[in-house]
């Protein structure tokens, strides 16, 4: 009778054990932190195994396998970005990685001017994870959006790239689950830099962001998800006055890319003001000849 | 939500509120009034009647859209001494307008391989779409050829050889606009627009060959030589970039000099016609009208040239019917209460349909009243019509079927499906240098021309003669 008393309660403790291993077994994820990243993605890229649009992101700090509780815990904390609004520049090369042995390949992003905010805060990002004692990558940060994994065929995909556009939205804290899928499991929100809007005539875009030079990249990046070729002729200003001045800035260079190489846009309107959003945000309304 | 009254078929009016120097104008069906995207240019009509100097009314056609400042579709005449004159009344594309020419051959003769030939010569000989010109070949304009061809309007090209005197008799305002002055354009325009002539551009530009399908008033078609089953060609374009900078040059420069003031949309902005800055932006509109004539000569060259070349066609048996602009301000001599006075009538998106008698237009056009072009989408229909000379819109008429649909829409609709190949199934062959610009444009972006037409028939401004089925389409 005692015998069976005790060969039970080892067997429960054993049960207990086993549930507790499974119970952090399944709190194990592998997790990162990473922007939601948007651009006008060709139809058609070189083989490979592709992440699809929806699962390409910019990670900001990589965090391996790790129980989630802990981590899900300090989110609470989580250190405020200092933009409220999404970012904007440009895939600048193509880069296989790492470069002894690639597993991926990649493109490098390149901030615009009013955008590189985003640097100070993915190191502020990482110590706040060095404090918390997670194992992070503390080197110097490489902002890149994997485009695909391993097979693949390096000099097609050097060959082939062009640079385009992009922005950033939301930051998150994604899962990878596996097979090229990463699921957002947390979000820290901002708003997206632009969105296109509905016109009968001609293009609009609803254009966001926290100051005129703001707009105007956000403006002028929002043009070049439309005709990629913009790029090349980016104007950089010092100073706007009021947005009628961004307005002929955004035409300057619509005139550039015309007398170069042809262009779709005929011009941006002086439509609208420049209006107020909560949060400090500003929102102009752009319609775009066409 | 603005209310408006309906005061005699297909016209409606817009009564006038606090600020408004006219009431509103509109031309439409009830039908066409259903739109539930009516409300916004209808805004813009209100805010056209804010202009000083403006006499009449703010009017819309029925193929009225939202366009900046004013709606594209709209016509504002002010009085030439104490009125001003509005580059948004008259839009980027100067002299945007149509030109329609007919080939002495039933288009029923034409054989699949030979449609096929036609449209890869119009092709190869006119550049359309974005970054296609004659950039690299000998036909760069020099500073010497902008000051005789913004002069001399479609005359310069004329005597180059592209066409024929006689082509001349066949344009509204003999193809060229007075008082042009290329000194008053600036250096970026004339470098927008240096290889740029002779060629369509993108957006809803195109050349369209097809079919008159049906006459509706024989008399009249038959005196201008335009016979049932006839093949038509018909062409679409403008002043290019030279055209969308001096207008950008203007707006810019007007809005920095104030001339916003006091309008309720700052696109409206307009100088008084007799300032300087008025004087200037006419100078160098007409000179942007002027370069648009040249190109849709050159355009029409080109089409002659493909005719002759796969058909055996002399050019000069491939008559010009008529060339309108449709975005233009002319000084144009009208009657209010009897009394003539000179205006500055600002067509944006509508064409001048001046009735028979009316002395610019040429001999045969003063029997029969003038041409009015009316291109619809590449898939359905455009109409040759005939204009009536109504005084109540200054003697205008529509210009087109109008959008119903926005570009993000319509790309959205034909996302991951063949718009040529559906294109092809309907009977039209189309040719683009764009696949974005096919899905933009496909029919169902547009409302039906054929109500559109109906609306301006009822109005009393114009009347159908002939409606034109497209089949070969070259878009940019």
């Amino acid at each position: 009778m005692r015998a069976s008393l005790t060969i039970f309660l080892l067997w429960s403790t054993v049960l207990l054990v086993e549930a507790k291993d499974c119970r952090m077994k399944n709190d194990i994820k592998r997790l990162f932190f990473g922007l939601e990243v948007n651009a006008p993605w060709p139809e058609k890229l070189p083989v490979g195994r592709l992440l699809d649009p929806t699962h390409r992101h910019m990670t900001l700090a990589f965090l391996g396998n790790i129980p989630f509780s802990p981590l899900k815990a300090l989110l609470a904390n989580f250190p405020k970005p200092a933009m409220r609004v999404g970012l904007v520049g440009h895939f600048s090369a193509c880069l296989t990685l790492p470069h002894r042995h690639p597993n991926v390949v990649a493109w490098q992003a390149h901030w615009s001017n009013e955008s590189i905010k985003i640097i100070s805060f993915q190191k502020t990002l990482v110590d706040w994870l060095l404090q918390q004692h997670f194992a992070v990558d503390a080197r110097e940060w490489l902002p890149h959006v994997t485009l695909c994994r391993k097979p693949f065929d390096p000099h097609a995909w050097k060959k082939t790239f062009a640079s385009l556009p992009f922005y950033t939205g939301s930051i998150h804290l994604y899962e990878s689950k596996g097979h090229l899928t990463y699921d957002s499991i947390w979000t820290y929100p901002l708003q997206i830099p632009f969105e296109e809007i509905e016109h009968t005539a001609d293009i609009a875009f609803n254009i966001y962001g926290e100051s005129l030079l703001q707009l105007y990249q956000h403006a002028f990046t929002a043009l070049a998800f439309k005709y990629p070729p913009l790029l090349n002729f980016y104007l950089p200003q010092a100073q706007l006055a009021d947005i009628d001045d961004l307005v002929i800035a955004l035409n300057a260079i619509i005139c550039q890319a015309d007398k170069t190489t042809g262009c779709p846009f005929k011009a941006v309107s002086f439509h609208g003001e420049v209006m107020a959003c909560a949060d400090a945000i500003f929102k102009w309304e752009m319609i775009v000849d066409v | 939500m603005f209310k408006l009254q309906k005061i005699k078929p297909a016209t409606f009016l817009l009564p006038k509120e606090d600020g408004m120097h006219v009431p509103g104008l509109v031309i439409a069906t009830d039908a066409l009034l259903e739109d539930v995207e009516i409300q916004k240019p209808l805004e813009q009509v209100r805010n056209v009647a804010f202009l000083p100097g403006i006499v009449g009314y703010s009017i819309a056609m029925p193929d009225i859209h939202w366009g900046y400042g004013f709606p594209i579709g709209g016509v504002a005449a002010t009085d030439a001494e104490n009125g001003v004159i509005s580059p948004g009344g008259v839009g980027y594309d100067i002299n945007c307008g149509v030109r329609l020419a007919i080939i002495p051959m039933p288009f029923q003769d034409l054989k699949e391989k030979q449609k096929k030939a036609l449209l890869d010569h119009i092709y190869r000989l006119v550049p359309a779409g974005v970054g296609r010109s004659h950039k690299g070949s000998n036909r760069s304009l020099s500073d010497t050829d902008y000051r005789h061809l913004t002069e001399q309007g479609a005359m310069w090209s004329i005597a180059r050889g592209y066409g024929f005197t006689k082509d001349l008799e066949h344009m509204e305002s003999r193809g060229v606009i007075a008082h042009a002055d290329i000194n008053a354009v600036s250096e970026e325009a004339k470098l927008r627009g240096r290889d740029q002539l002779g060629t369509v551009g993108s957006g809803n530009h195109f050349v369209e060959i097809g079919e008159v399908q049906q006459l509706f008033l024989p008399d009249i078609a038959k005196a201008w030589g335009v016979h049932q089953g006839l093949t038509y060609v018909l062409i679409h374009s403008g002043s290019r970039g030279f055209g969308h900078q001096v207008c950008q040059d203007t707006l810019n420069t007007f809005i920095k000099q104030g001339y916003a003031q006091g309008l309720p949309d700052k696109q409206l902005v307009a100088a008084p016609i007799k300032s300087q800055a008025g004087q200037q932006y006419f100078a160098a509109m007409a000179a942007a009208a002027n370069y648009a004539f040249n190109n849709r000569q050159q355009i029409l060259h080109a089409v002659r040239e493909a005719f002759h070349t796969v058909f055996g066609i002399p050019g000069d048996e491939i008559h010009l019917i008529y060339d309108v602009c449709h975005n233009i301000a002319k000084f144009e001599t009208h009657h209010i209460d009897g009394v003539p006075r000179q205006l500055c009538v600002h067509r944006k998106g509508a064409t001048r349909a001046f009735g028979p008698g009316a002395a610019e237009l040429a001999p045969i056009f003063q029997q029969t009243g003038q041409p009015v072009l009316v291109p619809g989408d590449m898939g359905r229909a455009s109409h040759l019509m005939v204009g009536l000379g109504n005084p109540l819109t200054w003697c205008s008429s529509c210009h087109g079927a109008g959008r119903a649909r926005s570009r993000h829409k319509s790309m959205k609709a034909w996302h991951q499906r063949d718009p040529i190949q559906h294109m092809q199934d309907q009977g039209v062959r189309v040719m683009a240098s764009s696949y974005r610009t096919i899905a933009e444009e496909m029919p169902d972006a547009y409302k039906n021309v054929d109500d559109v037409v109906e609306a301006v028939v009822e109005a009393g401004l114009a009347n159908r003669v002939a409606r034109l089925r497209p089949h070969l389409v070259l878009k940019g």
